[in-house]
C-alpha cells in the first residue's frame, strides 16, 4: 500500500492541475507541490538509487537535508541536474529523471551491483585496481561515479543575478526563534533580512502543532511576516544561507522556479542563526529501504501537502517528538503502531493517542522488503506489516554556518547532540539550532537577541502543548548481521566504519575520508552523528572525544551559474577596446584578442596568409597605418623620478636628455625579463613609460609597488594614462611624407626630431605628441592624440595616406616585419628563464652603476652559465617556415635532446624566405652552426644565424 | 583564423539606457585630471575640496573625488590647477579627460545597480572613491542628489561596463 493524497488540507492548490513525468511516466500534481510530495502522492516509492550499491532509495526527508531523492530536471525554463526533489516545486511539463539509474529507478539494470557488496566494501578502489595500472580502470569508474547527468547541449540563458546587501541584522531561519528574533530587530528600528530554505516562512510552525499568544501558529507566522514586512524588512523563501566568511560575510543561494538562482552577499552588523535542527535516522538492518521516512518529514508532508504515506505505518522513535506524528497521521485514518526503545514509564507526551499502539522498550532491528519496506522485525523476533516506518531518532542541531565561523561546539546530554558552547562575535544562535526543544523555549531565545541592540526582550507566549524530547540513547552498534546504512548518500554503513577503525582510521577526519561518509551533497545532515556515535563504541571514546569534521561552505550545492553571476560567455574577461574600433571595423578588419585588448589581426576578405603578407609587403614600399593605442603610457612625475626609473630598469635612464627616448628592460626581482618598452622623456620631472600593451596592468602595479616601498612618496608619482590618448603608427619609406602632408605641428626635420625623439605639435587645434620611434626597422612616427579625438586624424591619415601606398596594417603583418629585423616580444620571444644576456644585451650590467631592480639576481651561477638559451635566428631552406615551437634537437646519449626552441616564425615577403627567432643554448656562439629541429617526430635542418635578418646595417630607420 | 568581430561586438554608447526607475547615459565634456602629491596645496590653488568618497555626494560642475590618501580625481578644476606634470608646490597632474568615460544612472533604482556592481554600503561612505566596480576598477560617488550616481571607468573598458549594465538593467527589471 502506497502513500496517498486526503481529499482536502495542505497547502497546495487543488484549482491548479500539473502534470509531468518522472522517468517517462505521466504524474498529476498540484500548484505548491515540490517534486518530492507530487512523487509520494502519485505512489512512486522509488525515486532514485543509491550511489555505489545501487540501492532503490526513497523520499526520506522534506527539505535540504534529503539525502536520496535528487532527479535531473528538464524542459522546463530552469532545470539542471541533481535538484533536490524536497525543495524543488513541480512546473508544468517539467521531465523528471531519477539520477544514477538506468533506464529508470524501478528498473535499474545495474540493480545487481548489489549482490557484489561483499567485494566493495569502504575504500576498495584503494585496494584493487593496483594492476596494471589505475589508470585502466579510472575512465569507466569515473563513468559510473556520480548522480546527474549533464546535459552537453545545455547552454546557460542569460545570467544569474548577484547582489550585496547590507542590512543591521541577518536572521537565517524563519521558524518560531528566527521570527521571533527578525521581529524583535524590525521593531526596535534595524533594518533585517529573514532568510529561509523553506518554500514559505514559517518553518516548523507550518506543521508543528503550536499556539503563540492565543493564536494558532500558522496565523502568527502570518501576522509576524506582515509585520516585519510593514516594518520593511527584506525576506527571501526557498533561501540558504550557506556559508559565513570573513568578517561575517554571509552567502545566500536564492532558489528561482523560472530564472537562474540569485547569489546574495550579506555583510549584516549582527547574525541571528535559527537554523533548527534535523531529524536523524535510526541504524538497523536495511534502514535504507523505500518507505523508510523521517517521522517530522511524514508530519510535513501531511500537513503542507495532505499526504498519508500508507495505510499501515510503523513508528520507530526514542524520544517523545514521535508521538505529534503519530497522533496526527491516526486522525487521518492511518493503522499505526509505535515502537519506542524507551521504557514505557518514560511515555509521557501530550500528544498520546488512544488510537496508537505502543510497544514500549523495543526497537527494530530489520526492515523486511526488497524494493519498498512491507515488515519490521524487533529485537524480540516480533514481525509486524508495515508499508511506512517512520523514524524519530532525535536532532542534531544545524551548527553549520556557527561552526564555520570557528563556533566551538559542547556536547549536550539532554539532547545526545553537539550544540553550540561559546559565543562567537557579532553571531547569535538561537531555538533549536542552540538545543532548545520546546515552543516556548524557542520564542525566548530568539526574543532575547534582542538584548544586544536594547531591543525589547519580552518573548511571545506558547499558549498551547509544548514539545517534550525525553530522548534515549540509541546509537548504531557494530557487528550487526545485516548491512545498516550510517549515510544514505555515499552508501555508507556499519559494516565500512567498523573496517575504518579496524585499519586505524579512527580520527574522525580520516573516517570521513576512508569512507567518504558524511561528504557530498547532503555534507551528513542526517549521518554525521550516527557515524561518530559507532566510531566512538569503535575505539573506545565518548562521542565528544572523537569530535566532529571540520564544517566547511557550502551547507548546501550551490549551483556554478549562481556563483558565476555574470562572468559567463564574453563577460568572463573583459577585453579593452581601442578608440578606433570602429573605424577598424567599417575597414573589413578581422578582430582577435591580443593581451587583452580586441585588435585587428589584418584588414581584408582574402586568405589571412595573403591579406597579412599583402600588408607586410606594403608597409616596405610604402607606409603602414598601424593602431598602437594599446601600447602603455605610464607617467612617472616628481623630483625623484630620474632616481625611480633608475632603478626600474636595467638601462640607465637618469641620462636621458628631455624631449628623448630610450629602449629598455625592466627585469622581475628574479632578474628576468619582465618587460620592454620605450622610456620617453618629456621635461626635467616628466616621463612615460611606454610598456608593452598586455603589461600596463602589471607594469602599473609594479612601478607603485617600488615607488611606495623604496622612494619618497611625496617626491615621485605614477598615473596610468593609457587610455587618454591613441597612438596612431605610421611606419615606412614614405612615412615622414604623409605625416608632412597631413601637418602635425611638428618640424620633422631628422636634425630636429631623429630616431628615438618626442616632441609636441598639433593636429586641427588638439596636442599630439609625436614620437620617433620603430618597431619595423623603417622610419616610423607614433602620434599619440585624445583618444576621442583619435578617430579624425586616423581618417585623414588613411585619406591622405592614398597617394603614398598606404596600407592599414593589423597585428600580424607588424609581427613578421619586426620579427624581420629580430626585434623581440616579451613573453613570445622570451619566457620565465629569459635574463638580459640571453637577449645580447650586456652592457647596463657592465657599467651601470646606479643599483636596480633585478641585478642580484644577474649574478648567479644559473644567471652566468655559458649555457643559457640565447636568442638568436634561423634560417631553413625552402619556403615552407618553421613551427613555432619546435625544438632544436641535438643527439645525446642516444636520445634527442632539446637545446631551445623556435620562438617565433613567419614567411617573410620581403625577403621570400621563411625568417625565425629562437632560443637556442649558447646560440651566439654558434651562429652559422646547422642544428635539427624537431615537430612531431618530423626533424628539418637550420642555421643559426643573427636575428636580424633585413636591413642589417639600419639604413631604412632613416631612409 | 578566428574572427571575433561577432563575438564581441560593437556597442554604442550614444543611446541611454531606460528601465522604470532607471536611466543611463555616457556623459560627455567633462575636463578629468589625476592629482597626487600634496593635495591640501592643490586644494588652495584650485579652491575644490580634497574629494568625495565613494557614493558620497559631490555638487556643482566643478568638484573632486577621493582615490587614495595622495590622490584624488578633478573635475571641471579650474585650469591654473591643472597645468599637467610636477608642480613646485608639491603635487603631480596629468590629464584623464578621454581616458576615463563618464556613465550616469539615475532614479531610485539606481542604488539596485549599485548593488549589483559593488559591495559597497549604501547607507555609508568609503573615504575613497575608487572601488571595484562590475569586477573592474571604477570611481563612483553621488551626485546632486542620491537617486544619481556616477561611475568614472576606464574608456577601454566601456563597452563591457554597458554590456554588463544592460545584463543589470534586465535583472532589476526581472524583480
Amino acid at each position: 500500500m502506497t502513500a496517498r493524497r486526503q481529499p482536502q488540507g495542505g497547502e497546495i492548490d487543488r484549482a491548479k492541475r500539473l502534470s509531468f513525468t518522472f522517468d517517462g511516466r505521466t504524474l498529476d500534481a498540484y500548484e505548491g507541490d515540490t517534486i518530492a510530495s507530487a512523487l509520494l502522492a502519485s505512489g512512486i516509492r522509488i525515486v532514485g538509487r543509491s550511489f555505489k550499491y545501487h540501492r532503490p532509495r526513497g523520499i526520506w526527508g522534506f527539505g535540504v537535508e534529503e539525502p536520496n531523492a535528487f532527479v535531473d530536471v528538464s524542459n522546463v525554463a530552469k532545470g539542471g541536474p541533481n535538484v533536490r526533489a524536497t525543495t524543488e516545486l513541480v512546473r508544468d511539463g517539467a521531465i523528471v529523471k531519477s539520477v544514477n539509474a538506468t533506464p529508470t529507478a524501478a528498473g535499474d539494470r545495474y540493480a545487481f551491483i548489489d549482490r557484489f557488496a561483499r567485494f566493495l566494501p569502504a575504500a576498495f578502489y584503494y585496494k584493487t585496481f593496483m594492476l596494471p595500472n589505475w589508470g585502466v580502470f579510472e575512465p569507466r569508474i569515473r563513468n559510473m561515479a556520480g548522480l546527474g547527468v549533464l546535459d552537453e547541449h545545455w547552454d546557460v540563458a542569460g545570467s544569474a543575478d548577484q547582489i550585496h546587501h547590507h542590512c543591521d541584522v541577518l536572521v537565517v531561519g524563519a521558524g518560531p526563534a528566527g521570527l521571533t528574533a527578525a521581529l524583535k530587530a524590525a521593531e526596535a528600528g534595524k533594518s533585517v533580512l529573514l532568510c529561509d530554505d523553506g518554500l514559505r516562512p514559517g518553518g516548523s510552525l507550518l506543521h508543528r502543532d503550536g499556539e503563540i499568544d492565543g493564536q494558532p501558529a500558522v496565523q502568527w507566522v502570518a501576522s509576524t511576516v506582515a509585520r516585519l514586512r510593514e516594518r520593511g524588512a527584506t525576506i527571501l523563501s526557498g533561501t540558504t544561507a550557506f556559508g559565513i566568511y570573513d568578517h561575517n560575510l554571509v552567502a545566500l543561494n536564492q532558489r528561482h522556479t523560472e530564472q537562474l538562482d540569485t547569489l546574495w552577499r550579506v555583510r549584516p552588523g549582527q547574525i541571528v542563526l535559527a537554523t533548527g535542527a534535523i531529524e536523524r535516522p535510526l541504524t538497523f538492518g536495511n534502514n535504507d529501504l523505500p518507505g523508510i521516512m523521517s517521522a517530522d518529514a511524514a508530519l510535513a508532508y501531511l500537513r503542507r501537502h495532505a499526504i498519508v504515506p500508507s495505510a499501515r505505518i510503523a513508528v520507530m522513535t526514542n524520544n517523545d517528538t514521535a508521538y505529534e506524528v503519530a497522533a496526527a497521521l491516526t486522525q487521518a485514518g492511518a493503522e499505526l503502531i509505535v515502537v519506542d526503545s524507551r521504557a514505557e514509564a518514560r511515555i509521557g507526551a501530550p500528544h498520546r493517542h488512544e488510537g496508537v499502539k505502543i510497544l514500549a522498550a523495543r526497537h527494530v532491528t530489520r526492515a523486511i522488503g526488497r524494493n519498498a519496506i512491507d515488515g519490521i522485525e524487533l529485537h524480540d523476533g516480533t514481525r509486524l506489516e508495515a508499508d511506512s516506518l517512520l523514524i524519530a531518532g532525535g536532532w542534531t542541531p544545524t551548527v553549520h554556518l556557527y561552526c564555520q565561523a570557528r563556533g566551538r561546539l559542547a556536547w549536550s546530554d539532554k539532547l545526545l547532540a553537539f550544540v553550540p558552547d561559546a559565543d562567537v562575535p557579532g553571531i547569535a544562535v538561537v531555538g533549536a539550532a542552540n538545543s532548545t526543544v520546546g515552543l516556548g523555549e524557542a520564542l525566548a531565545s530568539g526574543a532575547r537577541t534582542a538584548a544586544a541592540f536594547g531591543g525589547n526582550t519580552t518573548a511571545p507566549q506558547s499558549t498551547g502543548h509544548d514539545l517534550t524530547l525525553a530522548i534515549a540513547p540509541t546509537w548504531p552498534k557494530p557487528r550487526g548481521k545485516e548491512r545498516a546504512w550510517i549515510d544514505y548518500q555515499n552508501d555508507v554503513t556499519t559494516k565500512d566504519v567498523e573496517l575504518a577503525a579496524r585499519e586505524n582510521f579512527v580520527s574522525i577526519e580520516h573516517l570521513k575520508r576512508y569512507t567518504t561518509l558524511g561528504m557530498a551533497t547532503d555534507q551528513g545532515k542526517t549521518s554525521n552523528l550516527n557515524g561518530l556515535a559507532l566510531m566512538a563504541e569503535l575505539s573506545g571514546r565518548t562521542i565528544p572525544e572523537v569530535g566532529t569534521t571540520t564544517y566547511r561552505p557550502p551547507f548546501t550545492p550551490v549551483p556554478f551559474t549562481s556563483l558565476a553571476g555574470s562572468s559567463v560567455g564574453v563577460m568572463l574577461n573583459p577585453l579593452r577596446r581601442s578608440p578606433l574600433e570602429a573605424s577598424h571595423r567599417a575597414d573589413g578588419a578581422v578582430l582577435l584578442e591580443y593581451g587583452g585588448w580586441l585588435r585587428p589581426a589584418y584588414y581584408g576578405a582574402g586568405k589571412p596568409d595573403d591579406e597579412i603578407a599583402r600588408e607586410a609587403r606594403q608597409a616596405r614600399e610604402g607606409v603602414a597605418l598601424f593602431d598602437g593605442s594599446t601600447l602603455g603610457k605610464i607617467e612617472v612625475i616628481g623630483p625623484q623620478a630620474a632616481e625611480f626609473l633608475d632603478f626600474i630598469y636595467y638601462n640607465t635612464m637618469s641620462n636621458l636628455n628631455p624631449g628623448r627616448c630610450r629602449y629598455g628592460f625592466i627585469l622581475s626581482e628574479a632578474g628576468i625579463v619582465y618587460d620592454d618598452g620605450v622610456l620617453m622623456r618629456l621635461d626635467e620631472n616628466r616621463f612615460i613609460v611606454s610598456c608593452s600593451s598586455s603589461h600596463v596592468a602589471g607594469v602599473h602595479a609594479m612601478l607603485e609597488e617600488w615607488r611606495q616601498d623604496r622612494f619618497d612618496r611625496s617626491k615621485v608619482f605614477i598615473h596610468n594614462a593609457t587610455a587618454q590618448s591613441a597612438t596612431l603608427t605610421v611606419s615606412g619609406p614614405n612615412a615622414r611624407a604623409l605625416l608632412e602632408t597631413i601637418g602635425v605641428g611638428a618640424s620633422l626635420d631628422d636634425a630636429v626630431l631623429p630616431h628615438m625623439a618626442v616632441t609636441d605639435g598639433t593636429f586641427d587645434g588638439t596636442p599630439v605628441r609625436v614620437t620617433r620611434v620603430s618597431f619595423t626597422g623603417d622610419r616610423s612616427y607614433e602620434v599619440s592624440i585624445r583618444a576621442d579625438r583619435a578617430e579624425a586624424l586616423w581618417a585623414r591619415m588613411k585619406q591622405a595616406g592614398e597617394a603614398f601606398g598606404a596600407v592599414l596594417i593589423g597585428l600580424e603583418a607588424l609581427m613578421i616585419l619586426r620579427a624581420e629585423k629580430g626585434y623581440i616580444v616579451i613573453g613570445k620571444d622570451t619566457d620565465g628563464t629569459t635574463r638580459p644576456r640571453d637577449l645580447g644585451v650586456d652592457a647596463p650590467l657592465a657599467k651601470k652603476k646606479a643599483d636596480f631592480l633585478g641585478r642580484r639576481s644577474l649574478f648567479t651561477e644559473d644567471a652566468t652559465r655559458d649555457d643559457r638559451r640565447e636568442l638568436v635566428g634561423l634560417t631553413v631552406a625552402g619556403a615552407t617556415p618553421l613551427q613555432t615551437g619546435a625544438h632544436g634537437v641535438v643527439r645525446d646519449g642516444g636520445k634527442f635532446r632539446s637545446i631551445g626552441y623556435v620562438t617565433s616564425s613567419y614567411f617573410s615577403p620581403v625577403l621570400g624566405k621563411p625568417i625565425a627567432l629562437a632560443l637556442i643554448e649558447g646560440g651566439r656562439r654558434r651562429i652559422g652552426e646547422t642544428i635539427m629541429v624537431q615537430h612531431l617526430r618530423a626533424q628539418r635542418k637550420a642555421t643559426i644565424a643573427a636575428p636580424c635578418a633585413y636591413d642589417v646595417e639600419g639604413l631604412r630607420l632613416n631612409a | 583564423m578566428l574572427d571575433l568581430s561577432s563575438r564581441w561586438p560593437s556597442v554604442s554608447l550614444t543611446r541611454p539606457m531606460m528601465a522604470p526607475g532607471l536611466d543611463i547615459r555616457v556623459l560627455t565634456g567633462f575636463r578629468q585630471h589625476l592629482v597626487s602629491g600634496n593635495l591640501a596645496n592643490w586644494c588652495r590653488l584650485s579652491g575644490l575640496g580634497e574629494g568625495v568618497g565613494a557614493l558620497e555626494l559631490a555638487a556643482g560642475p566643478a568638484y573632486t573625488a577621493r582615490l587614495a590618501s595622495d590622490r584624488l580625481l578633478a573635475v571641471d578644476a579650474p585650469a591654473v590647477a591643472t597645468a599637467l606634470g610636477w608642480h613646485a608646490d608639491g603635487f603631480a597632474v596629468t590629464d584623464v579627460s578621454a581616458a576615463l568615460c563618464v556613465i550616469e544612472m539615475r532614479g531610485e533604482n539606481a542604488s539596485q545597480i549599485i548593488a549589483r556592481a559593488t559591495s559597497l554600503d549604501p547607507r555609508g561612505v568609503s573615504p575613497s572613491a575608487a572601488c571595484a566596480f562590475a569586477g573592474i576598477s571604477g570611481i563612483v560617488y553621488r551626485h546632486g542628489d542620491r537617486d544619481m550616481v556616477r561611475l568614472h571607468v576606464d574608456h577601454g573598458l566601456t563597452a563591457h561596463v554597458w554590456m554588463w549594465l544592460d545584463q543589470a538593467v534586465s535583472a532589476i527589471g526581472a524583480i
